[in-house]
């Protein structure tokens, strides 16, 4: 099973990743812990611990509203580490949707974007069962400041020195 | 000069321990070596035809005389002992050892160097003027602005994994030595009607494989929205440029696709929520910035009483005289000259320079231009400062060291990317090429009587010696595993700025040097009083040069 960055823990990841409208309809949303594509819960956006949504990296950046806001866990998954697309995804999610519950990085993102993930809003990262998450918990903490804004701080270092 | 402070140095030093844990990890095999590319190249390190090879960032191309020696040091003892000034003011290493990169990191740190982003699809080392703070035509000051915009983007979480690599240009002069119209962004510092300073914004330009002259988006930027506008550029560019096609990614394709009237459309949207956040800019920020581009400590003087001994040499001297109507370039204070030292004498490859006299280099920055020099994207040194009553024992001493090569703006100052001898790019290799040029044209009277001429040659598309914009462009071409090189005329970076067009079919190696003979020669006999060579191209068109070349060729 995956695990759960979060938190500066580890923990197990319990999320199944429901990718298509047919397999949300075939599933009893009740059963477990849920991430569905962006329109299905647009459907019936109700608030729940149990489902989030799940947001491919070529969702366009106009899909993206205010409704997002009333979610407790929302999940973006990278294809190839080389597609930056989900570094401002996040961040459109946390500075004008005013998202603020659990943003998930999953997918092909790799170690050492942890920390540039982090200053872009994600605050729980899905990584593989044998990943050493030691290792990565380091790479999470890489620079103690930075230069620009951005979600972690919304001042740049300009406004602090 | 821009000073780090604690904030910069401990920034710098966690990159570097940050690059160091990396490499361990990709020598001990936990990283592997796709993932290591980015990471890599994020901190200068290709892996070229013959060895790695490490790009410095030299931001907007000043250097101070310690960093010069540490630079020299490093080329000393990780390298071979010499080092390259890129088309971007950047230096380049070419044989460290990849287990000794962090080391070298390490030693560029203690002189506030380093090499980050200067690769990678981020944004890259910001370029301007090489006669910044110091050109009589100078409106504003640059400096400041590729300062603010280096902070910025330095370590930009938003924009580190790009569609593709991003450059941007900042200028602040009546004529544009930055070829800004040729950057991903270009800046060009002006002031309105109030007399506020802003930036004329243009986006899209740039070379390549498809070479685009980039568009005005804003007429007027007000300086303090600088980086909430260049934000909302980018996070346009990241989220709509194409990824499927690394040559169809960069920006200047997303504003041709996209038009640029519903580009800057999507980029105003997102620039309305960014423009009042707390990245608009301070004054205090803005002056701060400034407070380390301040004037050196200039003596007052009397331009005429100055030259005048030197007016006396050149009248004695003619190698003195040529030099200084081609190396020495006018200043803004009465008094002083800017002094361009040619890292292009017949032989050399263009733009390479030895361990000593990077060293000799940082001497002369000390005793004759307050310690510091400039790199140039056309491959030479400046020194911005000199007092024109040195100018005689200047020459001297550049001419014992190999600077003081007359060829400054001339056919032989040519532009030439380190080609099929290092990259592992190239179709072809480039400096041969150079080099042969160079030794046709090495009569001097003869080529100050072309006059201002750039040629400009790359060994491949991607174009890094600037091919599209020289007067003359040569670009090296496969023809069944065989090495061609393609003319192009009628190329302009400066302000009217355009595209060269190609002359016809490629020539081989034995038949460039020729080629450009035969160009030249039509140029001489067709040329109106003292017309030049882009000015004679511009009235005559391709043809007659086109006529001339293939029928000898034929
Ligand atoms: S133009 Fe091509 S050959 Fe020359 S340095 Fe650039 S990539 Fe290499």
């Amino acid at each position: 099973m995956p695990k759960l960055i979060k938190n500066g823990t580890t923990e197990a990841f319990h999320w199944q990743i429901l990718r298509d409208s047919d397999a949300v309809s075939a599933t009893d949303l009740n059963s477990g812990q849920y991430l569905i594509p962006l329109n299905d819960w647009l459907a019936a956006p109700t608030p729940s611990r149990n489902v989030g949504v799940w947001l491919a990296i070529d969702t366009q950046p106009e899909e993206l509203t205010k409704a997002l806001k009333n979610l407790e866990t929302i999940a973006i998954e990278f294809g190839s580490f080389m597609d930056g697309r989900g570094f401002s995804l996040a961040h459109i999610l946390r500075e004008d949707c005013d998202f603020s519950g659990e943003l998930q990085a999953a997918g092909g993102f790799m170690q050492d974007q942890l920390f540039y993930l982090k200053r872009c809003g994600f605050n729980a990262f899905v990584v593989p069962d044998d990943a050493d998450t030691d290792s990565m918990l380091v790479s999470l903490g890489d620079f103690s400041d930075s230069y620009q804004a951005a979600c972690d701080e919304p001042r740049p270092l300009f406004r602090r020195r | 000069m821009y000073v780090y402070d604690e904030h910069d140095r401990q920034l710098i030093a966690q990159r570097v321990a940050q690059f160091r844990r990396q490499t361990e990890r990709y020598l001990e095999g936990s990283l592997p070596a796709e993932q290591f590319l980015p990471i890599r190249l994020q901190n200068g390190l290709y892996v070229q035809r013959l060895a790695p090879m490490l790009r410095i960032a030299v931001p907007y191309g000043l250097l101070n005389s310690r960093q010069l020696r540490k630079l020299a040091h490093i080329s000393r003892h990780y390298d071979k002992g010499y080092v390259h000034v890129t088309t971007r003011q950047n230096i380049q290493f070419n044989w460290p050892a990849l287990e000794e990169v962090p080391n070298i990191l390490e030693e560029l740190a203690d002189v506030e160097m380093h090499a980050v982003q200067t690769s990678g699809n981020c944004i890259r080392n910001t370029t301007t003027d090489h006669f910044a703070g110091v050109a009589p035509d100078e409106l504003i000051d640059p400096r400041p602005y590729c300062e603010i915009i280096r902070q910025w983007s330095t370590f930009h979480p938003e924009y580190a994994f790009l569609p593709r690599k991003f450059k941007i240009a900042v200028s602040g002069s009546d004529e544009d030595r930055a070829a800004i119209r040729f950057h991903d962004i270009g800046l060009q510092l002006v002031t309105n009607n109030e007399g506020e300073i802003g930036f004329t914004v243009m986006v899209g330009g740039g070379l390549g494989r498809t070479p685009v002259i980039g568009k005005v988006i804003r007429e007027f930027l007000p300086e303090h929205d600088l980086l909430t506008y260049l934000e909302a550029i980018l996070r346009v560019y990241n989220l709509r440029g194409r990824r499927d096609n690394k040559y169809k990614a960069r920006i200047k394709i997303l504003v041709n696709a996209m038009g640029i009237e519903a580009f800057s459309e999507a980029v105003e949207q997102t620039w309305q929520k960014l423009q009042d956040s707390p990245t608009r800019l301070t004054d205090k920020e803005i002056k701060r910035t400034k407070s380390f581009f301040t004037e050196p400590d200039y003596q007052s003087f009397d331009d005429t009483a100055e030259m005048a001994e030197i007016n006396r040499l050149r009248g004695e001297n003619t190698a003195f005289a040529h030099w200084l109507a081609h190396n020495v370039h006018p200043h803004r204070m009465a008094g002083y000259r800017a002094i361009t030292l040619s890292l292009k004498p017949t032989g050399v490859a263009p733009g390479d320079i030895t361990d000593s006299q990077l060293e000799t280099i940082a001497n002369l920055a000390d005793e004759y231009s307050f310690g510091e020099v400039r790199t140039t994207h056309l491959q030479n040194m400046v020194l911005g400062d000199v007092p024109a009553h040195k100018l005689y024992e200047l020459w001297q001493t550049l001419s014992t060291h190999g600077f003081a090569t007359a060829n400054v703006g001339t056919l032989t100052d040519m532009i030439c990317c380190p080609g099929g001898d290092f990259c592992s790019l190239a179709n072809a290799k480039s400096i041969p090429v150079a080099e042969a040029i160079q030794r046709e044209f090495d009569n001097l009277d003869y080529l100050y009587d072309l006059g201002p001429l750039d040629l400009n040659i790359s060994g491949c598309m991607n174009a890094c010696g600037h091919h599209h914009v020289g007067h003359i462009g040569i670009l090296g071409v496969d023809k069944k595993g065989e090495e061609f090189y393609q003319i192009q005329l009628g190329g302009n970076a400066k302000n009217n700025a355009a595209l060269a067009k190609v002359l016809g079919p490629a020539f081989s190696r034995a038949e460039v040097t020729n080629a450009v003979k035969t160009i030249i020669n039509v140029y001489l006999e067709q040329r109106q009083s003292d017309e030049s060579f882009l000015d004679a191209y511009n009235r005559l068109g391709l043809a007659p040069f086109k006529e001339r070349v293939y029928a000898k060729a034929n």
